[in-house]
């Protein structure tokens, strides 16, 4: 994640640069869902070069970046700090807590390839690393079938299944999953069925290629497969969506996407599941008719990389510490003959059954690499990390086993494992950005005095502890603040509790550390008070 | 919304028009969604298959590079390879390859990897060879720099290659086969000709050579983690195979082939001691030799790193080589190496006294952990040599 060390007071918290003489504060503010997409009537589908997108992005550093001295706050952000609902994001779980059915059911869990009747094979793939098929079941319902690697069975296809169950749980838009055994025997060749084989030819399919895929997938001792059904995305699908830029042809997309909050704090969500394949290739853009409305909404797809496993393989003790290609420390080793070690390189990683490698006790969250540069990862700062931890510490130790459980893995010490681990990277994950601002939530006002809970200390973090406070007059239309003299308690300043309607006040809060201070706006609201907006600074 | 639009930016008083403003200016200057020049180009390439298409071939014919004896200069020739026989359980290659400095291979391979469940294997390869300049220094362990040679080896071989995979890591197994050979004058016109300076009595067979039906025995077991490029695990072998000179009757012995390699991870594999014995001890039939063309050899890119190709013949050899290795990168190892070894004449002399030594450091280069390229830096007492090789060292 890139570094900016300049502490830098936060700007407005604002969806898009208003233009000059804007009020801070429309009175629709906080707004909690973007309005509704204006209609697409069409977009072009285009695919991405994965090798660019590795080269693009480390080497060319594409997209407005953070830079010491020049902060770029994040953007489609609402005055209170939140990502509102939009085609990219869905506040979920640490918005409005799930139950542990809807957890579990995710995005869909009610049409699995239905068990009886046989499977439309319509294409196949035995190139790349890992073959795959295409499959129809008899309700015409399409689905990509992904395999194990021979060597480490239940690893990809529970952390794909387990993986979608998490994000979408988070708040993104994820495709269907589901860990499946089936028999050979359930697979007919379609008519217009189409197979890639080694070389990436592509030819008709026969019932020879299906027999030949499956030699190099594991199978389980009854003869049967396992493998991962992932659920075609309905709409149009259109491709990868990039980390950086807009899409030039959708009036929705507006805001970089290396600025949008919800990608940015992505970085502490994929660091949290270890998705280390968290790049553009493994993104999808659908043009998708909700209600006669056309517009595009955006995906997270393929999380086979994600946790202990690396697709093909467990993942590489590597992965998740350093960038795949990284001059620091790469010069550090080969000029130390290999004396320099890592503390990542002695961390324990258990021999489970389709657990592959995924720790907790060298993890460091702030420390977190993905397989190569991501602009909005690159992006993320404490604000948008702070706003991404609140949605993993959401998650119960429950709640995270169930989930964990849809994996379907064979051994329970799997699930003890991956549980008990992500557990403890949640709790570091509080535990580091928690500490990064200071985390003061939940505002409101009773009995005239306006209360919070610290996030930190409610959490044991840290001991409970002291708080400043300076209350100001707000001028809305100039963003002018005058604090006013003497009012330094929760308490509502008189002035305050005999304002007007529509009138703004602002309550300055530290604690210990003087840089890391919350600005609550309210605004007066019939005999109420409405918390408009929160600034942070770090 | 259109009244929105007409009414402008400064009559904004939601923050969903502001949004909604920002998605009319779009929505005025949308364009289709393009890569880049150098994006689409890179993608048509991708899609083009040009690079499966040289690796694996147009109609199961592609080109085939290196693959000959070290020495033998770039090599290229057409190989026809197909995988896809039998649902994946037969495999059919033949090849013809060609190499700078002449240097000529021509092979016809029939696999069947994973018959009876993955209990079973068995190979036929059928080989013809022919090096012209096959380096050769003279017999025994002291032969000199300054007795450098060269000799032409043509071969024609029939082998076949079963067993049985009780276990997994485990292969036991008979070979049998033919093999006609004939030596000539080298075609390195800087050097002396073998058969021209190095009579019958210092190196069997170089006068007049034979055919020998060839059999024997071999067991495995293989733990290792990836073959490619591996991290952890052993891999142990031995092969006991007796050689009938059918012809002169003068050249028949027994070899015995024994190779040790273990791999010791630490700091999560990413260090690695990778350590190798391998030692072939030959038993000549009374009266007779073995001939110098199956004579052991070490020193070059295999072993003894330090010192050139095929530096010392004899009748059995010793060989030892360990390797620090350690991670640079995804794609890149660094070694230290230190390799020992030593060629003699009877078996009854194997032990560690005499061996020659040398010492360097190497770069391993790996796609996705199988080890593709290698550059390697020996020193020795003869000096220092570079290795570039497209394979693993063990």
């Amino acid at each position: 994640m890139g570094k900016v060390q300049q502490r830098v007071l936060t700007a407005w918290a604002i969806f898009s640069l208003s233009a000059a003489g804007a009020p801070r504060f429309y009175p629709d503010d906080p707004l909690t869902v973007i309005p509704a997409p204006q209609r697409v009537e069409k977009a072009k589908k285009r695919k991405i070069s994965e090798y660019y997108d590795y080269f693009y992005n480390t080497f060319g550093h594409p997209g407005e970046r953070n830079k010491n001295g020049h902060v770029i706050d994040s953007r489609e952000v609402n005055t209170l700090g939140e990502a509102p609902d939009s085609a990219w994001y869905t506040n979920r779980h640490a918005g409005k807590r799930m139950t542990i059915a809807e957890l579990v059911r995710g995005t869909g869990n009610t049409t699995p390839p239905s068990p009886g009747g046989k499977w439309k094979v319509i294409a196949g793939k035995s190139e790349g690393v890992t073959p795959g098929l295409t499959i129809e079941d008899t309700r015409g319902n399409k689905y990509l079938l992904k395999f194990d690697p021979v060597t480490d069975p239940e690893l990809a296809t529970g952390a794909d299944t387990i993986g979608a169950k998490f994000f979408y749980a988070l708040g993104y838009n994820v495709p269907e999953n589901y860990p499946i055994t089936f028999d050979r025997a359930q697979l007919v060749i379609g008519e217009k069925a189409e197979f890639s084989d080694t070389k990436g030819r592509k030819r008709a399919m026969n019932a020879g290629d299906v027999d030949f895929l499956l030699t190099r997938v594991p199978a389980n001792p009854d003869g049967s497969y396992r493998a991962l059904a992932s659920r075609f995305i309905s709409g149009e699908l259109l491709g990868p969506f990039r980390y950086n830029g807009t899409r030039r042809d959708d009036p929705n997309d507006t805001v970089p996407h290396e600025l949008r909050r919800d990608l940015r704090g992505l970085f502490v969500f994929a660091s949290w599941l270890n998705h280390t394949d968290a790049k553009s290739s493994n993104s999808m853009d659908a043009l998708v008719d909700e209600g006669g409305l056309r517009y595009i909404r955006h995906y997270l797809i393929d999380f086979g990389a994600a946790f202990g496993s690396d697709s093909f393989m467990a993942k590489s003790p590597r992965n998740g510490n350093v960038y795949m290609f990284d001059w620091r420390t790469s010069a550090k080793e080969f000029f130390t003959f290999g004396l320099y070690t890592p503390k990542w390189m002695s961390a324990d990683y258990p021999h489970i059954r389709g657990v592959g490698r995924l720790e907790s006790g060298a993890f460091d969250p702030e420390k977190w690499h993905s397989n190569y540069e991501n602009p909005a990862f690159e992006n993320c700062l404490p604000v948008d990390a702070y706003w991404a931890a609140k949605k993993v510490m959401a998650f119960r130790d429950d709640e995270i086993r169930a989930l964990v459980n849809t994996g379907q893995y064979s051994e329970p010490a799997a699930v003890d494992y991956l549980t008990k681990t992500l557990m403890a990277r949640r709790d570091k994950i509080g535990r580091t950005w928690y500490s990064r601002v200071l985390p003061l939530e939940d505002f409101e006002v009773r009995e005239n005095q306006l209360t919070f809970v610290d996030l930190a200390v409610a959490n044991k973090y840290m001991p409970s502890r002291t708080y400043s406070w300076q209350w100001s007059t707000f001028d809305n239309a100039t963003g002018r603040k005058e604090a006013i003299p003497a009012e330094t308690s929760p308490h509502l300043p008189r002035s305050v509790q005999t304002a007007a309607d529509g009138a703004y006040y602002a309550a300055d809060i530290q604690a210990e550390d003087p840089a890391k201070r919350v600005t609550v706006y309210m605004r007066r609201k019939g005999a109420g008070y409405q918390i408009a907006g929160i600034d942070r600074t770090w | 919304m259109a009244q929105f639009v007409a009414a402008g930016r400064g009559q904004i008083t939601t923050r969903a028009q502001e949004i909604e403003a920002d998605r009319q200016k779009k929505a005025a200057e949308l364009q289709p969604e393009e890569l880049s020049n150098i994006e689409r180009r890179i993608l048509q390439f991708q899609q083009s298959h040009i690079l499966d298409k040289i690796t694996n071939g147009i109609g199961g014919i592609r080109p085939k590079i290196g693959g000959l004896i070290t020495g033998s200069g770039f090599t290229l020739g057409p190989e026809y390879y197909r995988d896809d026989l039998a649902s994946g359980k037969l495999i059919f290659r033949t090849s013809a390859r060609f190499s700078t400095r002449r240097y000529q291979l021509y092979d016809l391979e029939l696999e069947m990897p994973r018959l009876a469940n993955d209990r079973v294997f068995l190979d036929l390869l059928a080989m013809h060879r022919n090096y012209p300049q096959m380096d050769y220094y003279g017999p025994g362990p002291h032969s000199k720099l300054t007795g450098r040679s060269d000799y032409r080896l043509e071969d024609t071989s029939a082998d076949f290659r079963g067993g049985v995979r009780p276990v997994k890591a485990v292969r036991l197994g008979v070979t049998g086969g033919y093999v006609a050979v004939n030596t000539g004058d080298g075609t390195n016109q800087r050097l002396a000709s073998t058969p021209r300076i190095y009579n019958a009595s210092q190196t069997p067979g170089v006068d007049r050579q034979s055919n020998f039906l060839r059999g024997g025995v071999f067991a495995a077991l293989d733990t290792r983690d990836n073959p490619g490029g591996p991290r952890r695990g052993l891999n142990y072998s031995g092969a006991y195979t007796y050689y009938r000179d059918t012809e002169l009757e003068r050249y028949s012995f027994r070899r015995l082939d024994v190779e040790l390699q273990n791999y010791l991870p630490f700091l999560n594999e990413r260090r690695v001691i990778a350590l190798r014995a391998k030692s072939t001890l030959t038993y000549a039939n009374p009266g007779q030799s073995v001939p110098f063309y199956f004579q052991p050899v070490v020193g070059g890119s295999e072993d003894l790193r330090g010192f050139r190709n095929f530096r010392f013949y004899d009748n059995n050899m010793i060989a030892m080589t360990a390797e620090y290795r350690y991670e640079i990168f995804a794609g890149l190892d660094m070694a230290l190496f230190a390799d020992a070894g030593k060629v003699f004449p009877r078996p009854s002399e194997w032990n560690f006294d005499d061996l020659e030594a040398s010492y360097g450091i190497g770069m391993r280069f790996n796609v996705r952990n199988s080890v593709f390229m290698r550059i390697d830096a020996g020193f020795s007492r003869e000096g220092a040599q570079v290795w570039v090789k497209f394979n693993n060292v063990f």
